[in-house]
């Protein structure tokens, strides 16, 4: 049986039944070439999975401890079968839950070699309960208040994927029993009670929350046709339903390349030290990939910063120096200590401003102007000059005018001149005149 | 302990560089408010030094036309009130000498003599006119003493020289 299913959404069944050595030669070839992936189920009477509780609520934590708590659980040594971990989960304690999937590394070396017979070598090797369950899962929804059981009924056995609407579609365990259709074929009655008997057997033994529920069966595989003696040995009252999955004789090779075309390895079996060549490449090229991405991202931050750093000093460092060599001209000094230029500049300068200061004055003789200014004015306002003093920045202005206001024009004239000016007259004495002082300061 | 794998030391070192990387990028953003405002610092530190060149090249100018002077020195006080002040005799009086740019020493001189306003004038006019010149920095005029039209005069005249 094989069932190609393609990204674009495309299943074609290539062959059901025995296929000829063309055809295998063909698969084989496509899947060497690295154009298609060879997907392939363990048989539940090959493979053990078990629910199990850890008493840890760290997810990290639980990880470490399945497999020893799996250790307790397996009928044989843990060193002596491959597993994987699947649906890590919070429990009901809050505690971490795990679906394991585990078969002896024998029997998938055998399962290995019968596909090496026929020059297959399929890259994934799933536990089939698992996968029919999700597969069923994917095509008809599972209503809260029923307990479903998947029933796979192959050429010599049958697996039993058995799970509850009740947890959202929660499985609740796999089984796998040594008889199928080559048994139940010839509508054998003795058959039909055995097989009868191991699934109630079963199923009596699944929690008490699920017993009170609604049973739906959902037959599936190339045993399919052969359920109604089944269904008629089962049938116990109305709430147990029966139906057949679509297309059932393919339906394990569908869900098969549909899970494996989804990326979903849970169940995946095949792995450890058997883990296929292909996969091990692709892993290391993503590995490879990792490593060169975060090299490149690393990479290009490095130089960032670095570059970043570089720039940053050079930029500094040019600064620096034009700085330190203007402090230098400016200042005439040759050492100059970091961070002080700016003062040591400022001080030589205003050192140099009072040297230069006799310079600027000779250019502008403020004195002999004021002094050509107030006697022009003094004239002008016919004032008759008695004393006039300058020092510094004070003004001293004595004289007499026949008018009390004649010193008004002259002091307003000195103020011109930019002295703040301060005015005292006497009456007009015998003279008649009129003596005044002006005090003057330059602003 | 088992031997890592080529994948895992390919890995790890990659790891190692992009911690290095990311450390530095870190380092780098937490810094880089820091390293602006130091860029900033300097940045400002170098317009301000330029504009006390301006500042400092305006001030040289005014020592330059003394520079281009020939004599370096100004004539004596006493010759131009000879050339004048005819006829009259002032007491010149060395005051204090202040030291300047390049060299150049301020040099104050006190005059006192008495003479007419206009003659005071010319004084004056000739002493600025002088090269290098004397400027008027102080001055004490008394109206009529000793006569009506005469003023009693006393200066403080500053002239550059260098030596």
């Amino acid at each position: 049986m094989l069932v190609r299913a393609e990204r674009s959404g495309a299943l074609t069944t290539l062959w059901n039944g025995p296929a000829d050595a063309a055809q295998l030669k063909a698969v084989s070839a496509e899947v060497a070439a690295g154009r298609a992936l060879l997907a392939a189920a363990l048989p539940a009477t090959d493979a053990f999975a078990r629910w199990i509780e850890t008493p840890l609520v760290a997810a990290d934590k639980a990880l470490k401890v399945l497999p020893a708590l799996l250790d307790v659980q397996l009928p044989f040594p843990l060193e002596t079968c491959l597993y994987a971990f699947s649906q890590l989960q919070p429990g009901a304690a809050k505690n971490f839950r795990a679906l394991a999937c585990a078969a002896r590394r024998t029997d998938i070396e055998a399962r290995l070699a019968q596909f090496g017979a026929l020059g297959l070598d399929p890259a994934l090797l799933t536990h089939e309960g698992l996968v029919l369950w999700r597969q069923a899962q994917a095509e008809i929804p599972l209503a809260p208040t029923t307990l479903r059981v998947v029933v796979y009924l192959g050429d010599g056995r049958t697996t039993l994927a058995v799970g509850s609407g009740a947890g959202g579609g929660e499985l609740i365990s796999l089984h796998g029993l040594r008889l199928g259709a080559d048994e139940l074929a010839p509508a054998d009655a003795p058959a039909v009670r055995q097989w009868v008997g191991r699934v109630n057997q079963l199923l009596r033994a699944l929690p008490a929350g699920a017993a009170g529920e609604a049973v739906q069966w959902l037959w599936c595989g190339p045993g399919a046709e052969l359920a109604g003696p089944l269904e008629a040995a089962l049938a116990q009252g109305d709430r147990v339903r029966f139906k057949a999955l679509a297309e059932p004789a393919t339906f394990l090779a569908r869900a098969l390349a549909l899970a494996a075309l989804a990326g979903d390895t849970a169940g995946q079996l095949r792995n450890g030290d058997l883990t296929h060549p292909a996969l091990r490449a692709h892993t290391a090229a993503g590995y490879r990939r990792s490593a060169f991405s975060l090299l490149g991202a690393g990479g290009a931050l490095l130089a960032l910063g670095i570059g970043w750093q570089v720039w940053l000093q050079q930029a500094n460092d040019r600064l620096q120096t034009e700085i330190l060599a203007r402090a230098q001209e400016l200042s005439g000094k040759t050492h100059i200590q970091y961070g002080t230029e700016i003062a040591t500049v400022q001080t030589a300068l205003k050192q140099r401003a009072a040297e230069l200061q006799p310079f600027a004055d000779a250019l502008a003789p403020v004195a002999a102007r004021d002094l050509a200014a107030i006697l022009a004015a003094a004239r002008t306002c016919h004032v008759t000059l008695e004393a006039l003093s300058h020092s510094g920045k004070s003004l001293i202005v004595r004289g007499a005018t026949d008018d009390w206001n004649h010193c008004d024009p002259l002091a307003a004239q000195l103020r011109t001149l930019g002295y703040a000016i301060e005015l005292s007259r006497e009456e007009a004495g015998a003279d008649e005149l009129v003596r005044f002082t002006l005090k003057g300061t330059r602003r | 302990m088992s031997t890592p794998t080529t994948a895992q030391v390919r890995l790890g070192l990659a790891l190692a560089v992009a911690a290095a990387g990311g450390a530095l990028a870190l380092y780098t953003l937490g810094s880089l408010t820091d390293d602006l405002h130091k860029l900033d610092r300097k940045t400002a530190d170098l317009a301000t030094l330029r504009r006390l060149a301006a500042d400092q090249r305006g001030s040289q100018q005014a020592l330059a036309p003394f520079e281009a002077l020939t004599i370096k020195q100004p004539p004596s006080l006493t010759e131009l009130a000879a050339k004048s002040l005819p006829g009259i005799a002032p007491s010149v009086r060395q005051r204090e000498s202040l030291s300047a740019a390049n060299g150049w020493q301020a040099r104050r001189v006190e005059v006192k003599f008495d003479a007419s306003a206009a003659a005071l004038g010319n004084f004056l006019t000739a002493a600025e006119a002088a090269r290098p010149p004397w400027r008027l920095v102080e001055f004490d005029l008394v109206a009529g003493v000793p006569a009506p039209d005469v003023v009693r005069v006393t200066l403080l005249l500053e002239a550059l020289e260098k030596k």
